[in-house]
């Protein structure tokens, strides 16, 4: 049994100590996984309440998944909410006539502005695979679908991505044709 | 193979997840498909470029995290039994003891005496089953009368002074103990005074 799973069961069997030391290796995973869902501003409170999510559903835990995916499909949930309220705050500042005009698509666009342009379901699988590095069936666990459906949900988001950012590529690749 | 069949194996195989045969079935379509060459190196690129975005500093947020959780009990199950078992022996030890408490004859006195401490040993079982953590306070009062009553009908059962099943509910004591010991230990830390904070 590795470290992190012996702190795991040690905290649910109620070891604060083991729970406090499980927590500060978790949450960097969360943490990013948090941020590049929904907002890096956003990520503190969220981490807090996945935290706080889990180790009010801890006692309960069976052994049935691994504790990772327990943790990141709390936390997928958690986001879940965030993500909509988000939605909705957008929705409406567009329909107002002073809306923002449209994200630059130059070579300083970073990973979140481009991850915003995928629905919550492709980014969700996108970022626990790429940005967290879960294989598909890990992903799987943590979104309740099947691997089938978590393979095609990224290539699905690698085509969208693909498909509003050609023009980065092409420079990338005469980038590395100079260098 | 066709193009969208490759374009999604593609995606797959980038993140290792394709078997060997559909590894071969995607080389064979890139040799006769530059579309899917073209993409496939796009994808690739796309790819290396999310994976290596420097990590975020993020801050330490296990204090504040950890002060907001309540301590709290652990899994029902073990504890909720532990207590339970505790109260079921509490209430025999003094259903045990009623008889001699109101006995007649000439030894109906020490009995009484020696029964008075099976009721205030059972006593102590139950505050903690009602109050785990409260209750922990009796234990080193209940730990030594029961040790005590083990001992002392141990010898007389040794010495002959009595027959085993006379002394028999002198047992329920040391195995209120056990429990009593289980329980301490499946508490968790925060109750400890010196954890708190």
């Amino acid at each position: 049994m590795d470290e992190l799973t012996r702190l795991f069961l040690a905290a649910r069997d109620g070891d604060r100590l083991a729970l406090t030391a499980w927590i500060r290796r978790t949450q960097a995973e969360v943490w990013r996984f948090c941020a590049h869902l929904v907002d890096a501003d956003e990520a503190d409170d969220l981490t807090q309440e996945v935290y706080l999510r889990a180790h009010r559903a801890l006692p309960a835990f069976r052994g049935d998944a691994s504790a990772r995916t327990w943790l990141l499909a709390i936390a997928r949930r958690t986001c879940a909410d965030a993500v909509r309220r988000r939605q909705r705050r957008r929705r409406l500042a567009a329909a107002l006539p002073s809306a923002r005009p449209a994200a630059d698509h130059s070579h300083t666009v970073e990973l979140d502005d481009l991850l915003d342009r995928l629905t919550p379901t492709l980014r969700t699988a996108f970022v626990l695979t790429q940005v967290v590095g879960l294989s598909y069936a890990e992903t799987a666990e943590v979104c309740g679908c099947a691997v089938g459906t978590v393979r095609s949900r990224i290539a699905r988001a690698r085509h969208q991505l693909l498909a509003h950012l050609p023009g980065r590529h092409r420079d990338a690749r005469e980038g590395h044709a100079k260098a | 193979m066709d193009c969208p069949d490759c374009r999604d194996a593609l995606s797959a195989r980038l993140d290792g997840e394709l078997d060997e045969n559909e590894d071969r079935a995607v080389a064979t379509h890139l040799q006769r498909c530059a579309g899917c060459a073209a993409h496939a190196q796009e994808v690739a690129d796309l790819t290396r470029w999310t994976r290596l975005q420097p990590a975020e500093a993020m801050p330490d947020l296990t204090p504040r995290i950890v002060s907001r959780l309540r301590p709290q009990p652990t899994a029902g199950g073990r504890q909720g039994w532990l207590r339970v078992g505790l109260a079921v022996l509490a209430v025999v030890q003094v259903a045990m003891a009623v008889p001699d408490l109101v006995g007649f004859g000439e030894h109906a006195h020490h009995a009484r005496e020696l029964m008075a401490w099976h009721v205030a040993v059972a006593a102590g079982f139950a505050a903690v089953a009602w109050r785990p953590v409260r209750g922990l306070g009796l234990a080193p009062v209940v730990a030594v009368a029961a040790g005590m009553l083990l001992a002392t009908a141990g010898w007389d059962v040794w010495a002959g002074h009595v027959r085993p099943a006379e002394e028999a509910s002198h047992l329920l004591a040391p195995v209120g103990l056990v429990l009593l010991w289980q329980l301490a230990r499946s508490l968790p830390m925060s109750s400890h005074p010196e954890m708190a904070g």
